[in-house]
């Protein structure tokens, strides 16, 4: 095994300080999620920043500045609370060397020889061998399109690991193998452009890119174990980064770095995801790696398996029309942008010269649109009222005792489509994302909004200690704090890479799963597939259709279904989806969920809390009470004074 | 300014007569909640009542020992077909929940009854329904409990005692039925 720096003592500044190494988790757990806080206070890094460089796959590294003793310390305490960590010193990264290169391999059935230009063996692969295989592309071109693939699609990872080496093949393929049997300083390299292949000639070809997918499928087939780094060398780790545009060499450089950090992490056990493996006993969400061959790292496979957390179904499409989004916005944002724009207007109408014979219809129309922005924030400040009064005697019910008709529910949001924000794709049950520029205008410079996208009326679960319901939010009022990360430049989420851009910007705001929420909604019953007529009517149609069964209703044997006939089949058809229907009980074709109340003034409103909710209603409700009180009273002093 | 002030009192009229509405549709909404709150509980009640003569007759063919216990069932059961206020009905629900708990402890002694299948799902229906039941006995207790408060609350209390309304009695447990039941097992010779 390599000897991570943390053993190498310490000469210089590099050596004294490091970065802390931890395995990324395509799903974020209950328990990562909890432990945040307490890795900030660790790590001092924010929580938000965090959760984005904790999601992704493959291995992450914290640059956080720290002596080696210190970094080791954090290290065990982020341990401690359940994020498997460990300490990598800059010295050991920066003199990662790349292993000494092939010039030719022989391939036997038995095992497979790395040679040097003088035919020496530089590494070998036995049925024995433990295996760490780095594989990359030295043109770069493959690993751009499989980012951006990611980036934008974020299903690459769903490829399997056979469609990704065959991308490898098409460009120019590099791959690093090293011996895990105890000596991980045993190594070789292989650039596909500089060797040659000898033996099992049967499975080679004329094309070099070929040829290195069988050297690779061979050396995982006929090793013992192995374990394959798919993140291409390109991981975001520090100092670890390949520039694609500037050639080959940099390339070979930086990968001599990026398999140091793999070795370590190898060393300490993080590439295997064990703790991972653990949670997945204790975890729902947490999927099982079962399958995986001990001490491997999991395939692409899993990761999509991982990804798509128990199989939920990504939510369908929902396009929302400029119409709809502005009636989305909340009513004080109207009532307060009201004021905002009519009022100084038909001021500013009101003193302009040159329509002076004007004055009088602007003034007017200055007053009463002040008046109604009063009314409207009276009336609004007793629909607030209303709503408290309403969450206040609303008793909480249990879920699995729900009644039809207005209730209150407590408990945790849980996911019903595998939902994911849309610039980190992090997992959530409802999110809102907002695109900026940086604008260089007259007036100076500012950050526009570009793009607004909500996941709207995306359903998820509520679930309390007796069971979970679905909740459609469409028309809801949120009033739920959110979890807000935001990021200058663009991010791809499956890899943790942030692309700097220091003018644009993105805030993210999202409701994480397991979030604590209060609904007061309206319960109803939703009925699913086909309604019984349907059912009836999909029968007898069935039933025309099969001259053997309509023979049966033929009771005088005419070859012709008369009226009667034709009746007394319909009734039978009738009786039987009755019974079935009866039989069945209203099973999957029923069920409850909770959404806005299909009539009156009734409230739907998601929070976090019951208490949060009343304290910021009545808040609002005196702010809406006596700014509407005062505005009428100005307005009302303004014409009165006026017309006098 | 006279018409400053007449305006400003007459928003400060309105606003008070609004508020007092609010409240007066607020405890009408109290008390309708605890309505239907009991309404709810009685759905469940009656599919409960439903239930108890199959898991009788089922239980029959086993438990020739035990018709004391059975009788009880029986007997709770006439008991709920007779109440007709609210605190009969709680009584009669508390004496069927007793005499149903007595019932499951005794099954323990009869394998083959527990083995049964007509009688597991009985069993599990029945569960299901007690536990639904406590749940809404939990919901009804709470639109008890709010309305209480909030007919003593200032300012609500000056229209519930216009509009007089009463505390109302929350649905408690009577303590004999608090008691664990005796569990006697028969251990096979």
């Amino acid at each position: 095994m390599a000897k991570t720096t943390n053993q190498t003592p310490a000469t210089n500044q590099d050596q004294s300080r490091g970065f802390l190494l931890y395995n990324r988790r395509p799903a974020l757990s209950e328990h990562v999620l909890e432990s945040l806080k307490e890795a900030e206070a660790i790590t001092g890094i924010n929580q938000s920043e965090l959760r984005m460089r904790l999601m992704g796959l493959g291995i992450g590294a914290l640059n956080i500045n720290r002596c080696l003793n210190e970094l080791e310390d954090c290290a065990a305490d982020l341990r401690f609370i359940g994020l498997n960590t460990t300490a990598v010193t800059k010295e050991y990264v920066k003199n990662g060397k790349l292993p000494p290169a092939a010039r030719h391999i022989n391939l036997t059935d038995s095992t497979i020889k790395f040679l040097d230009a003088n035919e020496n063996t530089l590494f070998k692969i036995t049925k024995e061998s433990e295996l760490l295989i780095i594989i990359t592309d030295l043109s770069g071109k493959t690993v751009k399109h499989l980012m951006t693939a990611m980036a934008y699609t974020g299903n690459a990872i769903n490829k399997t690991f056979d469609e990704i080496l065959k991308k490898f093949s098409i460009a120019k393929p590099a791959a690093i193998f090293y011996s895990l049997n105890g000596d991980s300083e045993n190594g070789v390299y292989v650039d596909s452009d500089i060797f040659s292949y000898m033996g099992l000639n049967d499975k080679l070809t004329h094309s070099k890119g070929s040829n290195f997918r069988v050297m690779v499928k061979e050396a995982m087939a006929m090793s013992k174990s192995s374990i394959t780094d798919e993140n291409f060398g390109i991981s975001l780790l520090p100092g670890a980064n390949p520039e694609w545009s500037r050639g080959k060499s940099p390339v070979e450089k930086e990968l001599g770095r990026y398999t140091r950090y793999i070795l370590t992490a190898v060393e300490k056990k993080l590439l295997p995801f064990e703790a991972e493996s653990n949670e997945a006993s204790d975890e729902e969400t947490s999927p099982s790696l079962s399958g995986d061959k001990p001490g491997t790292y999991p395939s692409n496979k899993n990761l999509a398996g991982m990804n798509s957390s128990k199989g939920l179904q990504p939510p369908p499409n929902i396009n929302y029309s400029k119409i709809t989004s502005f009636f989305q916005t909340s009513l004080p944002e109207l009532i307060v942008g009201l004021i905002v724009i009519v009022s100084p207007f038909s001021f500013f109408m009101s003193g302009v010269k040159s329509i002076s014979a004007h004055q009088v219809f602007w003034k007017m129309a200055a007053g009463s649109a002040i008046v109604l922005a009063g009314v409207l924030m009276f009336c609004y400040s007793l629909l607030l009222l209303y709503y408290r009064r309403m969450v206040e005697n609303t008793p909480t019910s249990k879920i699995r005792s729900l009644s039809m008709g207005m209730v209150e529910l407590s408990g945790k949001s849980r996911l019903y489509y595998d939902l994911r924000t849309s610039a980190t794709k992090t997992q959530c049950v409802y999110y809102r994302c907002r695109y900026y520029k940086y604008q260089q205008t007259n007036d100076g410079s500012r950050w526009a909004l570009t793009r607004s996208v909500s996941s709207g009326k995306i359903p998820f679960y509520i679930e309390d200690d007796t069971g979970r319901v679905l909740i459609k939010p469409k028309g809801a009022i949120f009033n739920i704090p959110m979890a807000t990360q935001s990021f200058q430049g663009s991010y791809i989420p499956t890899l943790s890479i942030q692309l700097h851009d220091p003018n644009t910007k993105v805030v993210e705001e999202l409701i994480p799963e397991r979030a604590r929420l209060y609904v007061l909604g309206s319960a109803q019953v939703e009925k699913h597939g086909k309604k019984t007529r349907e059912i009836i009517i999909d029968k007898l149609r069935m039933l025309k259709q099969s001259p053997k069964i309509m023979s049966e209703y033929d009771i005088n044997s005419d070859g012709q279904i008369d009226v009667e006939e034709w009746e007394a089949a319909r009734s039978d058809v009738e009786r039987m989806v009755y019974a079935e229907s009866l039989a069945n009980g209203p099973g999957d074709s029923e069920s409850v969920v909770i959404e806005k109340p299909r009539f009156g003034l009734l409230p739907f409103i998601i929070a976090d809390s019951e208490k949060n909710l009343i304290r910021k209603l009545m808040f609002r409700t005196w702010i809406f009470l006596f700014g509407g009180l005062s505005t009428m009273g100005f307005s009302l002093n303004f014409l009165v004074n006026f017309f006098r | 300014m006279t018409l400053i002030i007449l305006l400003t009192l007459l928003g400060i009229i309105v606003a008070l007569i609004t508020f007092c509405i609010i409240i007066y549709n607020g405890l009408i909404s109290l008390k309708h909640n605890i309505s239907k709150a009991w309404s709810n509980i009685d759905v469940l009640l009656k599919q409960r009542y439903d239930e108890l003569p199959k898991l009788v007759s089922v239980c029959e063919g086993y438990m020739q020992h035990e018709r004391a216990v059975l009788e009880n069932v029986t007997k709770a059961r006439s008991q709920l077909d007779s109440a007709g206020s609210e605190k009969e009905i709680v009584n009669a629900n508390n004496a069927i929940t007793s005499a149903l708990r007595s019932l499951f402890a005794v099954v323990e002694n009869y394998p083959d009854l527990k083995a049964d299948r007509a009688f597991r799902q009985l069993q599990a229906r029945v569960s299901q329904l007690e536990d639904q039941i406590a749940d809404r006995r939990e919901l009804y207790n709470e639109s008890v409990n709010l309305f209480n408060i909030r007919i003593e609350q200032f300012p609500d209390v000056i229209i519930a005692s216009m509009m007089r309304l009463d505390e109302r009695e929350l649905w408690q447990i009577d303590p004999e039925h608090r008691e664990d039941v005796n569990m006697k097992f028969s251990v096979p010779a």
